[in-house]
C-alpha cells in the first residue's frame, strides 16, 4: 500500500532528531506522491519550538491511515513548507493563523477550519516580566519566547507598538521550545521578559503559583486565531472528504488525543462563525 | 543646507572622541570575532546538536568561528598552539575535557562552556562563562505538577552526602506547589530493597535523582525499577537511558536551546555588555512521557499538556 511508504517506523523514527524525521518522510513524500492517490495533511506551526515531529509524524500517521488513504507530513523549516505549497501539492495545510494572512498574500488558500481550545477560537500573546517596571526598560534585554525569531519578533513589534518600536532592535530573542520553559527562564533569571500565550500564564498559576505572583504584564498583543485548516482554493472540492475527517477528529478520545499534540481540542467550520470573525480569516 | 549641519556629528564626535571611538569600536567587536568551539567529541549527537544551534546563531555575529574536535586531535599540545597561533576572542568548549583543556590553555582568553556534567567540581575562573547541564529544581518540579498533576506525594531516595541541600530545596519548593515530599536516605546501597520496600507503598510517584549513592550501578537501576513496578508507582527522572527500564515520565535539559544560550552569552562577552548570569541554568526542557507505562500502572496524565511532550511512547 501507498501509504506505508510515508510511514517512518516507530523504532526509526524515535532514534532519529525531529529534523531527519522530517527529512526522511519528505523524500518518502515525494516517491509516494508519484505513485499515486493518498491525500497528506501538511503541518508546519512558527508558535511553537517543540521538537515533537517524530511524534506528531507516527501519531498522526496512525489515526488518519484508520480513516482512508491519508498521511501526515510535519514541517520544521517554513521554506519547505512553503515550497511544498507553491508547487500545488494536494492536500490539507495546518498552519498558524500568523502564517496563513502572510501566505494568503502570495498563495491563494482557503481557511475551511479552525482550531479550538476549551471552547477558545483566539488566544493572546502577551509580554511578562519579574523585575523590569515597563516596557521602557526593555533595551539590552534578553526575552524568552516559543516560535520562531520572525513570529517572536512580529509579535514583539506589536506589542512595543510605534512609541517603542526602536526598542526591538536592541532586544535579544531567546528561543525556548515551550511558553512554560519561557515564563519560568524569567522565573530563574535568564531572561528579562517572556513572550507567551495569556493561557500559558494562567497554566504557570496552577503549576507554580509563587513564581506566577512575581510575574506581571507589561504588554498585551492582539487576539488570533489558534492553527487554521486551509486548502488551495481551486481544490477545495477534491479536499472535502479529508476535510471532514480532520473535523471530525475532536469528537473521536483517540483523534482529541492527537490533537491536544497541536493545542487543540477540536475544529470549528469558519463558514459557521461569526461574520465578523469569519470575515478576518476570509480576507485576501 | 548649511555645511555645518552635515558636519555636526564629525564635530561632536571629535570634541566627544573619547567617548565615541570606544561605542564604535564595541559595537564591530562581535562582528570581527574570533571564536574556537573546542568539542569534547563531535561524534556525540548532543554535543554536535547544541555546536550547531550555537553556530547558527552566532555565523551572522563573528567574524571566524574555528570548530576543534578533540577526538581528532591527538595531543593536547596542538590545541595549545591553535589558542597560541590564533588567538580567539572566546573560546566556547562543550563538554567536560573541552572545559579543562580551554581553561588550562585559554590563557586570559574568556572561555564559555556547556554540555558540562555538574560544572562546579571543576575550578572556575573569572573568566568563565557556562550554560550548566542540569534543569533548576523548580522547573523540574514544575513540568512533574504539569504533566501528573494527580501525583501529590513525592518519594525520593537520596544519599546526604551528594544530595542534602538539594532535597532541602526540594522540600521548601515542593511545599509551596502543594507537593509532598517523602524521603529516603540510602548510606549503605545493600539496604536498598528494603527501603524500597518501606518507601514505595507510601507515595504516589517516585522522582528518581541523579545520585551516585543510590544508582551506584545497573543493579541498582534495575532493582529501582523493579520495586516501583511491582508497587506500581511511575518513577519520574531526569534522563531518557530509563525510559528502557520503564521511567513513565522523563523531563531534562533541551541541548539546541543550551546552544542558543551559549551564543546569547557569548554576544554579550564579546560586546562587554553587563552579564547578569555568568553560569545560567538551561531554559528549555524536553520531555519524554511514557504513556504505554503510565497506562499499565493506571496512571493518569494531564492530556492538555500533550502539545508540550517531546517523545510520545506507546505501546508496540
Amino acid at each position: 500500500m501507498i501509504n506505508t511508504l510515508f510511514d517512518i517506523p516507530l523504532s526509526v523514527a524515535k532514534r532519529l532528531p525531529g529534523a531527519a524525521a522530517v527529512l526522511l518522510g519528505l523524500a518518502l513524500l515525494v516517491q509516494a506522491s508519484a505513485a499515486g492517490t493518498t491525500k497528506t495533511v501538511f503541518f508546519y506551526n512558527p508558535e511553537s519550538s517543540v521538537d515533537n515531529f517524530a511524534a506528531l509524524k507516527t501519531e498522526f500517521d496512525n489515526y488518519l491511515s484508520g480513516q482512508g488513504e491519508y498521511n501526515f507530513q510535519p514541517f520544521s523549516e517554513r521554506s519547505t513548507f512553503e515550497s511544498m505549497l507553491s508547487d500545488k501539492a494536494q492536500g490539507v495545510y495546518l498552519l498558524s493563523s500568523w502564517h496563513y494572512a502572510q501566505l494568503n498574500a502570495k498563495t491563494p488558500l482557503e481557511a475551511v477550519l479552525v482550531g479550538v481550545i476549551k471552547g477558545e477560537l483566539q488566544q493572546r500573546k502577551i509580554l511578562t516580566s519579574k523585575d523590569l517596571g515597563d516596557i521602557s526598560a526593555l533595551a539590552g534585554a534578553t526575552i524568552a519566547g516559543s516560535g520562531s525569531e520572525d513570529y517572536l519578533r512580529s509579535q514583539l513589534q506589536q506589542m512595543l507598538g510605534s512609541q517603542y518600536s526602536s526598542l526591538s532592535a536592541k532586544i535579544k530573542l531567546l528561543t525556548v521550545p515551550k511558553d512554560i520553559d519561557a515564563l519560568m527562564a524569567v522565573g530563574f533569571g535568564v531572561a528579562a521578559a517572556a513572550i507567551s500565550s495569556e493561557s500559558s500564564l494562567n497554566k504557570l498559576a496552577m503549576i507554580n503559583p509563587k513564581q506566577h505572583a512575581q510575574l506581571k504584564t507589561l504588554a498585551s498583543g492582539e487576539k488570533s486565531f489558534l492553527l487554521i485548516a486551509a486548502v488551495a482554493k481551486q481544490q477545495q472540492n477534491d479536499e472535502a472528504s479529508l476535510l471532514k475527517v480532520i473535523e471530525a477528529m475532536g469528537q473521536q478520545p483517540s483523534g482529541e488525543k492527537k490533537l491536544k499534540m497541536l493545542g487543540l481540542d477540536g475544529w470549528k467550520r469558519i463558514d459557521t462563525l461569526d461574520a465578523a470573525l469569519s470575515k478576518q480569516l476570509r480576507q485576501p | 543646507m548649511p555645511n555645518f549641519i552635515l558636519k555636526l556629528p564629525t564635530i561632536l564626535c571629535l570634541l566627544l572622541s573619547g567617548l565615541c571611538l570606544p561605542l564604535i569600536t564595541v559595537a564591530s567587536a562581535d562582528a570581527q570575532a574570533k571564536i574556537l568551539i573546542v568539542n569534547s567529541d563531535d561524534s556525540v549527537e548532543k554535543y554536535r546538536q547544541v555546536k550547531d544551534a550555537f553556530k547558527l546563531q552566532m555565523t551572522s555575529h563573528a567574524g571566524r568561528i574555528i570548530d576543534v574536535d578533540l577526538q581528532q586531535t591527538e595531543q593536547s599540545d596542538a590545541l595549545e598552539q591553535l589558542i597560541k597561533d590564533e588567538s580567539p576572542d572566546l573560546i566556547y568548549s562543550i563538554g567536560s575535557k573541552a572545559y579543562q583543556l580551554a581553561t588550562q590553555y585559554g590563557g586570559g582568553k574568556p572561555v564559555l562552556f556547556s554540555s558540562v556534567i555538574n560544572w562546579q567540581r571543576f575550578e572556575r575562573h573569572g573568566n568563565s562563562y557556562g550554560v550548566a547541564n542540569e534543569l533548576s529544581l523548580s522547573q523540574e518540579l514544575s513540568l512533574l505538577r504539569y504533566v501528573l498533576p494527580g501525583l501529590k506525594k513525592v518519594g525520593v531516595l537520596y544519599n546526604p552526602s551528594f544530595n542534602m541541600e538539594r532535597i532541602a530545596e526540594a522540600r521548601k519548593q515542593m511545599r509551596d506547589m502543594e507537593l509532598t515530599l517523602v524521603e529516603q536516605t540510602v548510606t549503605e546501597n545493600a539496604q536498598l530493597d528494603k527501603l524500597l520496600d518501606a518507601l514505595l507503598p507510601t507515595v504516589d510517584v517516585l522522582w528518581l535523582i541523579a545520585d551516585p549513592g543510590v544508582l551506584a550501578d545497573k543493579a541498582a537501576v534495575e532493582k529501582v525499577f523493579a520495586s516501583s513496578s511491582r508497587y506500581k508507582k511511575p518513577v519520574y527522572t531526569y534522563s531518557d537511558a530509563y525510559t528502557k527500564y520503564g521511567a513513565s515520565l522523563v523531563v531534562s535539559a533541551d541541548t539546541p536551546t543550551m546552544g542558543r544560550q551559549a551564543a546569547n552569552l557569548a554576544q554579550s562577552i564579546l560586546l562587554r555588555e553587563p552579564i547578569k548570569e555568568v553560569i545560567q541554568t538551561p531554559a528549555g526542557s524536553h520531555i519524554t512521557l511514557n504513556v504505554c507505562q503510565l497506562g499499565k500502572l493506571n496512571t493518569n496524565y494531564n492530556s492538555d499538556a500533550l502539545d508540550a511532550i517531546n517523545q510520545l511512547l506507546e505501546c508496540h
